[in-house]
């Protein structure tokens, strides 16, 4: 038999075995097991607060059941403006702007700041709660010649007592003719500020030195910049020009890499080229750069939106409890931030993690990184893709720790201009006493740095500490789209991703259009 | 009907039972039935291509058993891998360590999903017969396998506390501490002092003995004085805590509110709570270790409780043979009593058995008037001591003397059980 005559013999062969028998295509996925589907009515244990649409603010002591349609419990209803209180039971959701948590055991003792603006603060934030999603942080300002200008904002993301942090930022602000630097505190969020401490810091130096934090928030002096060697994209794009200068022109992930993520491969990064003074064992990598929005939706649309009336007990029992509190911290390192790696010659060395800095205020950041002899070092910087926005990368010419002098805060003052010597005392020390402050609220601090020499330069940098409580919006109370509070879980940055993605544009104009205004 | 056709309708349905299945079912994966991880094809260089099974994937490494022998190997020289029967290449071409979506999914086919701790590394070699792990590319043991055998060897520990000593030195100034990021987390410990916190050190979750992710003071003179350190690691549920540096009975959890955890009762084993060791939420825990660095501690350095604090408190010697009893009245002149107040009052308002003769509902007032003449007496002792350091054991006697009646009136109003917390706290 010839092979002509034994091929169509042997496909037949095969067509008949493959039509002879039903082909099931099988294979195995391995996945964490999922809680079950959302329920109609939520039990909240922990105290909370109703935000009503109507200025009026309902105090349930001991938690709330959220029906689909209503709020259910035994509530204090205290109308706007009132300090006498009436008891009610059934609240329609629909008049529900917000509701936060309250009461948490961590800080014994609160200050509430006495402001004119809190009362009339109530009328802002239901009238804007609907639509409000800027937040994130107190934000501070300086004035200059009338205008508030935005200097920095403080412990962002520190979404919970036990994730209280201590910021440090750069200011560009200098003194007032009197010597003195006054900074605007303001609550522009749908938020519960929890400050705890704040202070100056300053440090003399040289014209032409420049100073900014580390990761770690510890003063560097860096001398002055010098522009990086080379820098390209994940695909191999040159993007030095972007990096080069402070102008506002951002390196923010392509589309096609953020399109391209899986959750596998959620990372973009940047390969820098970085040259280093002669002889030195290491060299600063100085940053100006923001977040995206992506934080704030992950923030807003996965972790608390999705629970509805769940992420208010998540806020209020969950998280302080160390052992979730410590897990969620660690699924958000492990995601989140900036990792800094620098390539000694056989591989990519982990030096540094920068921890997200907010999506509102540019931060100056610096990393000090190895140079192991070479006179230009391979530096790499992975993230998220699209989590940040990237100003400005450079190298430092020299480098030091510079002595530091602390500036405590000489007075506070209430938006009416009378100090309040509570106020200060509050924000004095990093200890159990914490100025609270609600949506539409500010403050002023005064600092009184000693003068400084003709011929000195000098840097503050601002160091806040604290947390805050994010009101979980009406709108998420009546979409939740599971039962309980959130689980860190593999598929929540992506889903994070997409959804930012598809919203970006709006979302942006959105949040900077929705800050809670202060006067 | 007839036969014919009958069967040409059975026909699809016999075929249809009969089908023939292509990949892979749960049936025919050994890392779903048995207790193994999945085999991985992982390509490295050098190495090439080469099978091993997933023991653990870590943050830096994965744990494989390669040709009979427990091996790190570094995501520095993994190239690529593919799970077999279970599909989807990996590939790490940039030498980085996967992303945590990857790492996840690595570390849910392995043999050990909660990772390789010191101990059950240890076990694993005993079972190969290794002294010590293997690392790819072939260098020698390294450190958790010898670290697991030596946990409590006096050099080990030496060691430990050297660089212990070194990390801390930094925060001799409590307002140093401040400034890198420690905040102060619960209230002042009568036999731990003031816990200050790193919570960026506590979410790392490593054992380095340089950074130690707590910082204990006591106000000495005015002025708050490091007295120790602590470390916090985190544990996947059912892992113990680490071996090091001096054994795992050293460690503690805690894993509750920060409230909770301020008035757990003790934390030796014979008084167990929620968080002891031996607990196990189902979820990620904290263990820590206490470290007595500055300031003697009659039970060990390494004892979580030291009763020792109230005699360095008010500058004096700590006595010899340790007097517990008298070091709890000390307490009651530095700042304990709230604590103490505070205790007695939660167990005694969560209504343990109190005594016939009890009044719960004024059990607070009593316990307060308890613990104000306590520390009342205890001042008049101090104030009639000459300018020594040392106290006398008459004076130890007589605070002990002190100490026992504070807890027999907590006992009279409250009950033994709310007495019996204020014997053995901390």
């Amino acid at each position: 038999m010839n092979r002509v005559r034994l091929r169509p013999l042997a496909l037949g062969a095969a067509c008949v075995a493959a039509a002879s028998c039903i082909n099931i295509f099988e294979h195995v996925v391995v996945e964490d097991v999922r809680p079950p589907g959302p329920g109609d009515t939520v039990l909240v244990r922990s105290p909370v607060k109703a935000h009503l649409g109507d200025g009026s603010t309902i105090v349930y002591q001991r938690g709330v059941r959220v029906a689909p349609d209503e709020l259910l419990g035994p509530g204090e209803r205290f109308a706007l403006g009132a300090a006498v209180s009436r008891p009610v039971t059934r609240v329609p959701l629909d008049s529900v702007a917000a509701m936060e948590s309250f009461g948490n055991q961590v800080d014994a003792v609160p200050t509430v700041l006495a402001s004119t603006v809190a009362t009339a603060g109530g009328v802002f934030v239901v009238a804007l709660a609907a639509a409000a999603t800027f937040g994130s942080c107190p934000t501070f300002y300086t004035d200059s010649a009338g205008q508030a200008v935005l200097e920095a904002e403080g412990f962002s993301y520190s979404i919970a007592p036990l994730f209280e942090r201590r910021d440090v930022d750069r200011l560009r602000a200098t003194t007032a003719a009197d010597g003195s630097l006054a900074m605007e505190v303001r609550n522009e969020a749908l938020e519960t500020h929890y400050l705890n401490h704040i202070e100056l810091l300053e440090v003399r130096h040289a014209g032409g030195e420049m100073i900014v934090p580390d990761g770690g928030g510890r003063a560097l002096l860096v001398g002055a910049l010098r522009p990086l060697a080379g820098a390209t994209d994940r695909a191999g794009r040159d993007v030095s020009a972007t990096l080069r200068d402070v102008d506002g022109v951002y390196y923010a992930t392509p589309a096609d890499v953020v399109d391209a993520a899986r959750e596998d491969d959620l990372t973009d990064h940047l390969d820098l080229r970085v040259p280093a003074p002669s002889g030195a064992d290491s060299v600063a990598v100085v940053l100006r750069l923001r977040n995206s929005l992506l934080n704030t939706v992950l923030l807003y649309d996965e972790i608390l939106g999705a629970s509805g009336a769940a992420a208010l007990d998540w806020m209020g029992r969950d998280m302080q409890r160390i052992a979730n509190a410590v897990e969620l911290g660690q699924w958000y390192s492990a995601s989140m931030g900036m990792r800094v790696s620098v390539d000694d010659g056989t591989m990519l060395r982990p030096v540094s993690r920068l921890g997200d800095v907010g999506p509102i205020a540019l931060a100056d950041l610096a990393v000090v990184v190895p140079t192991f002899g070479r006179d230009t070092v391979a530096v790499r910087l992975s993230f998220t893709a699209d989590n940040w926005r990237i100003d400005r990368v450079a190298a430092g010419t020299a480098l030091r720790r510079p002595a530091v002098r602390v500036v405590p805060a000489a007075v506070v003052r209430r938006d009416d201009g009378t100090a309040d010597d509570a106020a200060l005392a509050s924000l004095a020390e990093p200890d159990e006493r914490y100025l609270v402050t609600t949506p539409g609220q500010h403050f002023t601090v005064r600092f009184t740095p000693d003068p400084v020499a003709g011929d000195s330069a000098r840097t503050f940098l601002l160091a806040s500490q604290g947390y805050y409580l994010e009101w979980v919006r009406g709108d998420w109370l009546r979409t939740a789209t599971r039962p309980g509070g959130f689980v860190p879980h593999d598929g929540t940055i992506l889903a994070a991703l997409r959804r930012w993605r598809a919203v970006q544009p709006e979302f942006e104009r959105q949040f900077h259009s929705s800050r809670v205004p202060v006067r | 009907m007839t036969a014919a056709r009958t069967y040409v309708l059975l026909l699809p349905v016999a075929l249809l039972l009969a089908g023939c299945r292509w990949g892979t079912n749960t049936r025919y994966l050994d890392a779903s039935r048995m207790p193994v991880g999945a085999t991985a094809r992982l390509t490295t260089e050098p190495g090439g291509r080469w099978d091993a099974e997933l023991l653990a994937a870590h943050d830096s490494a994965l744990y494989v058993v390669r040709e009979g022998r427990v091996t790190m190997v570094p995501f520095a020289v993994i190239r690529g891998g593919r799970m077999a029967r279970l599909g989807r290449d990996f590939g790490l071409p940039d030498r980085t360590p996967p992303g945590p979506a990857l790492l996840a999914r690595l570390r849910r086919v392995s043999r050990f999903p909660q990772g390789l701790d010191q101990p059950l590394l240890a076990r694993l070699l005993a079972l190969h017969q290794q002294p010590a792990l293997d690392t790819f590319p072939r260098s020698g043991g390294i450190a958790p396998a010898r670290a697991a055998d030596s946990a409590g060897n006096p050099e080990v520990v030496a060691d430990f506390v050297r660089r212990a000593r070194a990390g801390a030195a930094g925060f001799r100034d409590r307002r140093d501490a401040m400034r890198a990021g420690y905040r102060r987390v619960g209230m002042d410990f009568p036999a731990m002092g003031e816990h200050w916190v790193n919570p960026g050190l506590v979410i790392r979750g490593e054992l380095d003995p340089a950074a130690p992710a707590i910082l204990a003071y006591v106000p000495v003179d005015g002025e708050p004085t490091l007295v120790g350190v602590g470390y916090a690691v985190t544990m996947a549920p059912g892992a113990p805590p680490p071996s090091l540096p001096a054994g795992t009975r050293y460690w503690h959890e805690h894993n509750g509110t920060v409230d909770d955890e301020s008035f757990v009762v003790a934390h030796d084993a014979s008084h167990a709570t929620a968080h002891d060791t031996a607990h196990d939420t189902g979820s990620t825990r904290l263990a820590i270790l206490h470290l007595w660095l500055d300031a003697p501690n009659p039970d060990g350095a390494f004892a979580a409780d030291n009763w020792a604090l109230p005699f360095v408190r008010l500058g004096l010697a700590v006595p010899e043979p340790f007097d517990h009893a008298a070091a709890r009245a000390l307490s009651l002149a530095t700042d304990g009593a709230p604590y103490y107040l505070a205790l007695a009052t939660r167990r005694a308002g969560a209504g343990k058995q109190p005594p016939p003769t009890a009044s719960p509902a004024h059990a607070p007032d009593v316990i307060r008037t308890a613990l104000e003449r306590g520390e009342a007496d205890v001042r008049a002792v101090l104030a009639s001591r000459p300018s020594s350091p040392n106290l006398s054991t008459s004076q130890l006697a007589e605070l002990r003397g002190i100490w026992e009646r504070v807890v027999a009136d907590v006992e009279r109003a409250a009950g033994g059980g709310t007495a019996g917390v204020l014997r053995v706290s901390r």
